[in-house]
């Protein structure tokens, strides 16, 4: 890993030893869902967040846009503490979120009213607004459909138009809580690659929470959270590389890492961290065409 | 399937009255009706019934909806019509044992049963014409110098809004509940009415569940994007009134006008 | 050959007949699953699988065709539907959204109690169909709704298992879960068809669950049946799958293309062991580099 390189890069987010739990109903004290975890974002980072449910992702996620405040410690966006009340819309303005149900997210009952939604509740004025929708519903390939009906659309169709609704607002950064866990192969196709494109064109900093490994891997970073603490965080390629700490957690490897793994354990010359298809294909290839070497 | 239909009555379309500003239908809707209640004879009301027609015809929309429409309150017609016939006193147009059905009665009744139908008629033709958000819209719009003496008329609007939302949703919930409660052997067509009603609690308990899960995570959706309440909001449509909007004001003035003449000036027969 | 145990005849299934939104969702199925097996089902959405399904017990009732279980016609007689219902056991998409009672016993009962059983009977289901699921004593007094999402789906398939169908199918179970829940609910699901010796017939869009578990493999495409067979058969046709726009298991696509490359592995890889193996196999035990 180039280390200066990641230096150079701004911080956007900056969780600072946070922890949470919800107020003590009835005398009953809340366990910690975040215990003292600490993580910093980059301007145009790529982030995938791994962890099994109830291990505190979602929670840390929803810190990002000030949804919730640290019971311990600080979480600044940009600069501004989210406990900042007076600068709230501005951070969720900043840092937009997208939630798993495509269904549970959609406000308006026309497409392109939706989208606009959030423009709408930041007072834009209504010709910008219009010139920001048509842009948003561009971006995520959904131009054509902007004055259909919610219902009349596929479950990634509908979280492309989340995703719309989100961008609509021009924000530096978007975290997605399991955008895809609802979706069926295409769905799921159709969203990853918004999502990616979103960050390579332009310049969005994503968050993806996810269970599917292989999301995980087009990222450029990988971060599992553990029973509320940040215990990894890496290259996708240094993280899935530890196919057996990760197993040990009941989480999952994309296919040809855990193959290329096992073959490496047989004793193999394989690189040490397979992330894809083609980069196993070609391993393979290596090793079967050319038989052993470095023997 | 349920969810394919466009809720509420709305017949899509692209005549000039679907292009009315939904503001100025519902302003002139009220107009109408009063004409209605101000003709008081059967030529009077001959006048509101002719624009009736001219309307819907430009309308473009098939006529049978306009019997679907007058279908249901039909039994109110003849109430109406009975009620007045035999109750209304006045010269004996003829009495037979101890009924006795006055001329007044007659007209009364025709004059009655002619305004229920033209109502009936045309607030259906709003219903028809524009869509259930473009007369929330259209209402909220209207409503707001209300805002002034504290009736949430922002809250209304979008707690109607989100109604009209996730009304097909719903509908699909509901139809996979009960998918499901039959896949385990739920009974839902015999027994008599306690059990019929007994067998919807599998229904309607997941239903409510489900209707406060989608609340509170729609409620967190909006948050993130940054609502607020009415408050210092925009809206990207802007609603405006066009010349079609002003030529059909004039055409009611006009009708209204007319009604009125007749009123005053016309023949002083079937008059009330 | 091994028993039918359902069977489809010319089975078709028009949505809104007579209306302008008139479209078939099956367009002519003729399957047969044998009796014991495990079948996974994969297709698009809108391919017809999930209307395919609700014909199996008797929710829908087809347009024209028929549907056999264990060689009866299911509609023979209308008003016995829901015995079929008890014999084809069906866990819906997200079946946590149908629970409704005050306590998981209660819930996990529901079905057994529709069936008319004893009072013992049923005491005697819930608590095997819990264990199946792996729910502990203590869960069964609980309340449904404090559980976590993979606790409550884990009650609902229950739910289904306490009726102890000769057909379980289910529809996407592993849907919206973490892996730990998925591997969770498909050992599950494995081990109801070790011991009871039930046809499974598992509705899934991942292909690797697919290869890890089913002995056959049904593909709907366009309201058909478009394919049926084992499933080292079917995914050994990488390209067919591809142009109705499925895939197949990442290790498959794998030893698919060093087959193109010309490599010699074998045709049929599903799972990452089996690929291991195939690896070790060629390269043979002897070629191991540092051994």
């Amino acid at each position: 890993m180039i280390k200066g390189f990641k230096m150079a890069k701004k911080k956007f987010i900056e969780a600072n030893s946070i922890s949470f739990s919800y107020p003590s109903y009835d005398g009953i004290i809340p366990p910690l869902i975040l215990d003292g975890t600490s993580i910093s974002i980059e301007e145009g980072e790529f982030m995938a967040v791994l962890g099994h449910n109830g291990s505190g992702k979602s929670t840390l996620a929803k810190h990002f846009n000030a949804i919730l405040i640290p019971t311990e410690g600080k979480v600044s966006v940009n600069g501004t503490e989210t406990s900042n009340e007076a600068k709230l819309f501005e951070i969720r303005q900043e840092v937009g979120m997208v939630f798993q149900n495509p269904d549970n997210q959609i406000v308006a009952t026309i497409i392109e009213e939706d989208v606009a939604f959030a423009l709408e509740n930041l007072g834009v004025p209504p010709e910008e607004i219009r010139k920001r929708v048509d842009d948003a519903l561009k971006k995520v390939d959904m131009y054509d459909y902007r004055l259909h009906a919610p219902n009349q659309l596929s479950g990634g169709q509908k979280q492309r138009i989340a995703i719309a609704g989100i961008i609509a607002m021009r924000p530096k950064c978007i975290v997605l809580d399991e955008p895809t866990a609802m979706l069926d192969p295409k769905g799921r196709r159709e969203v990853m690659s918004t999502i990616k494109q979103l960050n390579e064109e332009m310049g969005i900093t994503v968050v993806l929470i996810t269970h599917y490994m292989d999301e995980a891997a087009m990222c450029n970073r990988v971060v599992i959270v553990d029973e509320g603490k940040v215990i990894m965080d890496s290259t996708p390629r240094e993280v899935f590389g530890n196919v057996e700490e990760i197993k040990k957690r009941m989480l999952d490897v994309p296919q040809v890492t855990e193959l290329c793994h096992e073959l490496k354990k047989e004793g193999f010359d394989l690189p040490d961290c397979v992330l894809n298809e083609e980069e196993c294909v070609e391993a393979l290839e290596k090793l079967l065409k050319g038989g052993v070497w470095n023997g | 399937m349920l969810k394919d239909i466009t809720f509420g009555q709305y017949f899509p379309g692209d005549s000039v009255i679907h292009k009315l500003d939904p503001r100025m239908k519902l302003i002139l809707i009220v107009a109408y009706i009063v004409l209605l209640f101000v003709a008081d004879g059967l030529f009077s009301l001959l006048i509101g019934t002719l624009m009736l027609g001219v309307i819907y015809s430009m309308s473009k929309l098939p006529w049978k909806l306009v019997i679907k429409c007058i279908k249901p309150i039909m039994p109110i017609i003849i109430f109406t019509a009975v009620l007045n016939i035999f109750f209304v006193e006045g010269e004996p147009l003829f009495e037979w044992w101890i009924i006795s059905v006055s001329k007044k009665g007659v007209l009364t009744a025709v004059l009655m049963c002619i305004r229920i139908i033209c109502l009936i008629a045309g607030s259906s033709l709003l219903t028809y014409t524009t869509t259930p958000i473009a007369l929330t819209d259209g209402l909220e719009r209207l409503m707001k110098p209300l805002q002034k003496i504290k009736v949430p008329v922002h809250e209304l609007s979008m707690m109607m809004t989100i109604a009209l939302r996730f009304i097909p949703t719903l509908i699909d919930e509901t139809q996979k509940i009960m998918a499901a409660q039959k896949a385990r052997g739920a009974d839902m067509e015999s027994g008599n009415v306690i059990q019929k009603a007994k067998a919807l609690i599998p229904i309607l308990i997941p239903l409510f569940v489900s209707a406060f899960r989608r609340a509170d995570e729609l409620a967190l959706a909006m948050e993130c994007r940054c609502y607020h309440g009415g408050e210092g909001r925009t809206r990207m449509k802007q609603l405006k009134l066009t010349s079609l909007d002003w030529v059909a004001a004039a055409f009611i003035t006009v009708g209204f006008a007319a009604v009125i003449l007749m009123n005053k000036f016309g023949p002083e027969v079937f008059r009330l | 050959m091994a028993e039918i145990i359902v069977k489809t005849e010319g089975l078709r299934y028009i949505y809104s007949e007579g209306t302008p939104y008139e479209h078939a969702a099956l367009d002519g199925v003729d399957i047969e699953i044998e009796k014991g097996s495990f079948v996974g089902v994969i297709g698009h959405t809108g391919s017809g699988k999930s209307t395919l399904i609700q014909h199996l017990n008797g929710l829908l009732r087809p347009s024209y065709g028929k549907v056999f279980i264990g060689g009866e016609d299911i509609w023979a007689n209308p008003k016995d539907i829901r015995r079929f219902r008890f014999k084809v056991g069906l866990v819906f998409q997200y079946p946590e959204h149908q629970l409704f009672e005050e306590t998981v016993y209660k819930d996990i009962a529901f079905g057994p109690k529709n069936m008319g059983l004893s009072e013992n009977e049923i005491n005697e289901r819930v608590l095997e169909a819990a264990k199946l699921t792996g729910l502990t004593e203590d869960y069964l007094e609980k309340s449904p709704f404090e559980l976590s999402g993979g606790e409550k789906r884990r009650v609902a398939i229950a739910g289904v298992l306490a009726m102890k169908p000769e057909v379980l199918i289910l529809d996407e179970p592993t849907a919206g879960l973490d892996p730990k829940g998925r591997e969770f609910i498909l050992s599950e699901i494995k081990n109801y068809h070790e011991r009871t010796g039930a046809t499974i017939i598992l509705v899934s869009h991942s292909m690797e669950d697919v290869a890890r578990f089913a002995s056959h493999v049904l593909i709907m495409n366009h309201s058909k049946a478009a394919m049926f067979g084992e499933t080292r058969e079917i995914f050994k046709k990488v390209d067919e799958l591809c142009e109705i726009g499925l895939e197949v298991p990442q290790i498959s696509r794998v030893f698919a293309k060093l087959r193109e490359k010309g490599i010699e592995v074998p045709e049929s890889v599903l799972t990452v062991a089996e690929a291991k193996e195939a690896v070790l196999n060629i390269l043979g035990k002897g070629g191991k580099a540092d051994a």
